[in-house]
């Protein structure tokens, strides 16, 4: 007789990995990953060098984040750098008994530099607990576009919405001031996140942060304006320049539509063009 | 013979700052149901009533009432730049542009009235000293703490009258934007003040590590009202 232990669902040991990793730049070749640490569940997989930019695919070999473990990624930007940090494909968070997964991130970027996150979505299939940490500093000449794609459960198997829980806790810091904060933590089965289910009862949500050291007046306009269907879009300003952006769709497809979209929009106030390597890299938005 | 009850002297001052009458400016907002409830369709009262328990309730249990008391706790210790720090991080928190401006609109309104009305507050003179040196906003929640320390408001009728506000703030904007007779406003708030000690109850147990709330689609809303055709409030 099969009995619900106590003994975890994981037929593996937890794991404590992750990635630091810096970039700095050198006038005559364009920015590098000056040192790298890497452990699993991460790897690195690949890495493009285009018109001055570093692109670093962060890959993870194992199916995902199972109970007990803990993903680090720090990452430093130095003064100048162009950097593309992507991971093209999405994040499975798995059925847990009891604890959770921890993803602890760090991101510095210096005077003049630019940091584009691109991630796939972390899925949060059901029963599984995520708590994430995010905290960022960046300058107030420097860019950052900074992306995160959530799915709720696996849409392809009707469920949606049946984590345990979701928690979260975003820090943006410009010049030290702090100008974006997220704190939060959801359960579904305590009522929780009515407003999206309402709205998109099986869709997916993105953020990003878009701070850079140019105009963006128009940008709220703009992004409003955007058609897509089964997808809304909202866009604020931050308090000391930047934007936050807000997306959520009926579906995966609608939502890649809508990011595609924000993101070139947020290219064109950059005023440069996508590297090509960037984008052919994040195969899951293709 | 019952001995009388010790008059509370705070009553008739927070029946005051409580009252729709104080000139905070609160009436020009909807604090993002305007558009919330176009994109929702609401038209009755037990709409309101839906958004109270799944939006309204939750955000004050869980993220605004914490973050009074914590307020209240910082001055009841005497604690001004602890209390300074809460107020950058509440500005970072409200995430859409226009609910942060109208905190900060109806804040200053109410700071402006306590100045003239209620002046000897040490901690009043600093925030307001503080504000002119541009290292404070006037937060709407910030001043209402300055508020119940000066008029010695009890910490649980301050929780309970800081709710009653927000749920009747969102009343009131319901009367012209679902088009409900006043009678259906009534019950609608009723409903909510009826929950209200509950929320009030639940926020007591949130410590600042966890005060937070998550909302994406009602703060798409937030946000996509600036840019509406047409609207009626500011936000």
């Amino acid at each position: 007789m099969l009995l619900k232990s106590s003994v975890s669902r994981s037929a593996r040991p937890a794991v404590l990995g992750g990635a630091r990793l810096r970039y700095t730049v050198d006038p005559a070749i364009g920015t590098q990953l000056k040192s790298q640490w890497v452990r699993p569940p991460l790897h690195l997989a690949k890495a493009y060098a285009e018109k001055g930019w570093a692109v670093s695919l962060l890959t993870s070999p194992t199916a995902g984040l199972l109970e007990g473990d803990k993903l680090e990624v720090d990452v430093a930007v130095d003064s100048g750098s162009k950097v593309g940090l992507i991971s093209p494909a999405a994040c499975r968070v798995h059925t847990m008994d009891q604890g959770n997964a921890l993803i602890e991130q760090s991101y510095k970027v210096g005077p003049g530099a630019l940091l584009d996150v691109w991630p796939s979505p972390l899925i949060l299939q059901k029963e599984s607990r995520l708590e994430q940490s995010t905290r960022v500093a960046v300058t107030s000449d420097s860019v950052l576009l900074f992306c995160e794609v959530v799915s709720p459960g696996r849409a392809a198997y009707g469920e949606s919405f049946a984590f345990a829980q979701w928690k979260s806790r975003l820090q943006i810091f410009r010049d030290k001031k702090l100008v974006a904060f997220e704190n939060f933590t959801c359960s579904p089965q305590n009522g929780d996140l009515m407003d999206w289910r309402e709205q998109y009862p099986d869709g997916s949500y993105a953020s990003f942060y878009f701070l850079a050291p140019f105009p963006m007046e128009d940008l709220v306009e703009s992004l409003h304006q955007i058609q897509c269907k089964e997808a809304s879009i909202g866009a604020s300003p931050l308090r000391e320049g930047g934007m936050g952006i807000k997306i959520l769709a009926a579906d995966g497809l609608h939502l890649r539509e809508a990011v595609f979209l924000v993101r070139k929009m947020c290219y064109e106030v950059i005023g440069i063009k996508l590297p090509h390597a960037l984008r052919r890299a994040q195969t899951f938005f293709h | 013979m019952k001995e009388a009850q010790p008059v509370a002297d705070w009553v008739p001052a927070l029946l005051q700052v409580s009252d729709p009458l104080f000139p905070t400016g609160a009436y020009a907002h909807s604090m993002g149901l305007e558009q919330w409830a176009e994109t929702s369709g609401y038209r009755t009262a037990e709409d309101l009533m839906r958004f109270f328990s799944h939006h309204a309730g939750p955000s004050l249990a869980r993220l605004e009432l914490p973050y009074l008391r914590f307020a209240l706790d910082q001055l009841a210790q005497d604690e001004m730049e602890e209390l300074y720090a809460l107020e950058a991080e509440i500005d970072a928190w409200k995430w859409a542009e226009e609910i942060r401006q109208a905190s900060i609109h109806q804040g200053r309104g109410r700071l402006r009235l306590l100045e003239k009305i209620w002046s000897g507050s040490a901690h009043i003179d600093d925030y307001v000293k503080t504000y002119h040196e541009g290292r404070v906003y006037g937060h709407h929640l910030v001043v209402s703490a300055l508020q119940f320390e000066r008029l010695e408001v009890p910490a649980d009728a301050a929780l309970m009258a800081y709710g009653y506000q927000s749920l009747a703030n969102y009343v009131s904007a319901s009367v012209k934007l679902l088009r409900i007779s006043p009678e259906a406003a009534q019950r609608a708030l009723h409903a909510g003040l009826e929950d209200l000690p509950g929320w009030v109850s639940e926020s007591k147990a949130v410590a600042l590590s966890e005060a937070g709330w998550f909302a994406p689609a009602f703060d798409i809303t937030c946000a996509r009202h600036a840019t509406a055709f047409s609207r009626l409030f500011i936000s």
